[in-house]
């Protein structure tokens, strides 16, 4: 009696510990994956270039225009200049049988440049007037030229809402 | 409390829970469910696989369907995507009589013809364990296109529809099914990928190869210069090492050897694409490939110069049983020296070549191997 007794006093710290263990180290581990338990997205992409950050902070339509707010950072204890190309992208709308929308067009480009003290940040804004197809997806990315492209974190069928959006703004004015 | 118990206690327990720590999933892996490698294009016997059917757009799949399911042995399964019950009758008539297994699944809801792109399927962990259907975090378009909304839905709708055998999760990355390669060793990603998910699910590339490989079970290779479509449209893996990989500038001495624009009058949106621009980022698919360890060998294809309308051959199903290969392969009717010239190159692999006629597919950027996801071998 005294031996089992001592078995069950160790299987059930045994039991403890694991269970503990679990908790703390497990990554994750309950369940099915929903969007609920993802990462959140990247809502404002960055590109490093030479010592200058730059912060695609938003692209929104208003007043039949798209608004692209890019902020610049000089990290460096330096004065540097730096430059970004800004990008914006159309892919006319497909038909329903096609397997992938088709290839995007630059509608628009225009190089941000940005002379900045050590510490100093600037921000720019662009209002480029656009005429895209109703329906049109718009894409905003901004690139070095020598490191891939990185774009509004928003996705395409938010560019759908921003293209409408501005379609409807064109028509109303 | 005697101090041995506990010590004795402690360990077994932190011993129990290091052999249990790994069946947790890891950063990038599928939560919830165990879950092996991506399944390889090139090996193993073909066991199930699903298509899409809707009667609306019976004109460009009804024919391949056709071909496709009589050319598939028993022992095979096709689990058919509907969107409704009588969508699957009109199915099952046209198809006629086959000796696969046809079976419905219904899901109520808008979906497109294209199966590929939806999930990528993972090998089951191992014995008694369920294949993993891992969908992208989202589908392009979805808010503006109701059919591709509800092709977000469709690794659910198997899972469900299949019972214990096919579980699904949702990865948190932007993808296409089409947009991997695989063998047994390595997939290969098409730059598309980094570009959905740079600065927008992941910090870096490194980041993104790294989430890559731990879910997808394979060494990655993410090609930096590709051409802008789906990976099965340019190149295909075959088994030991070898992988074809088109080429624009064979296909129009093939199909357009007297340059009279016999290519443009089968890509009549824009024509065909003899520019150096996109063989050099054809060659630099094979480069990359050869890079990895992989023999390459070239076989013609047209691409057309809208970037998205291809005349392929890769875009195809492979089976290996029985100790034979055989290769279920597009062809297009007006190219019929392009079609010989990429049976003969298949031949010279070692592949029994059947053919399906892709001529109404094609023209909406997708050929058999797109219409056609392979759930488990």
């Amino acid at each position: 009696m005294k031996g089992l007794k001592g078995i069950l006093t160790v299987l059930g710290i045994a039991a403890g510990t694991m269970a503990v263990t679990l908790a703390l180290l497990a990554p994750g581990s309950a369940g099915a994956v929903d969007q609920g338990a993802m990462r959140p997205l990247i809502a404002q992409p960055t590109l490093a270039v030479g010592g200058c950050t730059f912060t695609l902070e938003s692209v929104e339509p208003a007043d039949g225009k798209m608004h692209l707010r890019v902020k610049a950072a000089n990290a460096t204890d330096k004065p540097l200049d730096a430059s970004a190309w800004l990008r914006l992208s159309a892919s006319q709308k497909p038909d329903p049988n096609s397997r992938v929308m088709r290839l995007p067009q630059a509608v628009w480009t225009e190089k941000c440049v940005a002379s900045l003290a050590p510490g100093e940040t600037k921000t720019f804004t662009f209002t480029p007037v656009l005429e895209p197809a109703a329906g049109a997806l718009l894409t905003a990315t901004m690139s070095d030229g020598s490191q891939p492209a990185v774009g509004i974190a928003r996705g395409i069928q938010l560019s759908v809402q921003r293209a409408n959006l501005l379609q409807t703004n064109q028509t109303g004015s | 409390m005697r101090p041995l118990p506990v010590i004795l206690g402690v360990v077994l327990g932190l011993a129990a829970a290091a052999v249990v720590l790994p069946m947790f999933d890891g950063r990038g892996a599928p939560q919830g469910s165990r879950a092996g490698p991506v399944l390889s294009d090139c090996d193993g016997p073909l066991r199930e696989l699903v298509i899409h059917y809707v009667p609306a757009s019976a004109n460009i799949t009804a024919e391949v369907y056709r071909d496709l399911l009589r050319h598939l042995p028993d022992g095979v399964t096709v689990h058919a995507v509907c969107p409704d019950a009588a969508a699957f009758d009109d199915l099952r008539a046209r198809a006629g009589a086959v000796r696969c297994t046809l079976r419905p699944v219904v899901v109520g809801h808008p979906i497109t013809t294209w199966s590929r792109d939806r999930w990528l399927a993972l090998e089951p962990a191992g014995p008694g364990e369920p294949v993993v259907l891992l969908a992208p975090r989202g589908e392009d378009g979805a808010d503006a296109w109701p059919e591709r909304r509800g092709d977000e839905r469709v690794a659910d709708d198997l899972a469900a529809d299949l019972g214990t055998g096919v579980t699904a999760t949702r990865s948190e990355l932007y993808f296409d099914g089409g947009d991997f390669v695989a063998d047994t060793e390595t997939v290969f990603v098409t730059p598309a990928v980094l570009r959905r998910n740079l600065q927008r699910t992941v910090a870096t590339r490194e980041e993104l190869v790294e989430r890559l490989r731990a879910v997808l079970g394979r060494r990655v290779v993410l090609f930096d210069e590709a051409p802008d479509h789906h990976a099965g449209m340019f190149m295909m893996a075959t088994g030991d090492r070898t992988v074809l990989v088109g080429d624009p500038s064979a296909g129009l001495r093939v199909l357009d050897p007297g340059c009279d624009g016999a290519a443009d009058a089968l890509l009549p949106r824009e024509g065909a694409d003899a520019s150096a621009e996109t063989q050099a980022l054809f060659d630099a698919v094979a480069r990359q490939c050869a890079e990895a360890g992989y023999r390459v060998v070239r076989i013609p294809m047209v691409p057309g110069r809208d970037g998205r309308t291809y005349l392929t051959h890769v875009n195809a199903i492979l089976d290996r049983r029985d100790g034979r290969r055989v290769v279920t392969m597009p062809t297009f009717r007006g190219a019929e020296a392009l079609n010989d010239a990429a049976e003969r190159t298949w031949r010279d692999l070692g592949w029994d070549v059947r053919r399906v006629d892709c001529t109404a597919c094609y023209p909406h950027f997708g050929s058999l191997r797109c219409l056609v996801n392979v759930l488990s071998r």
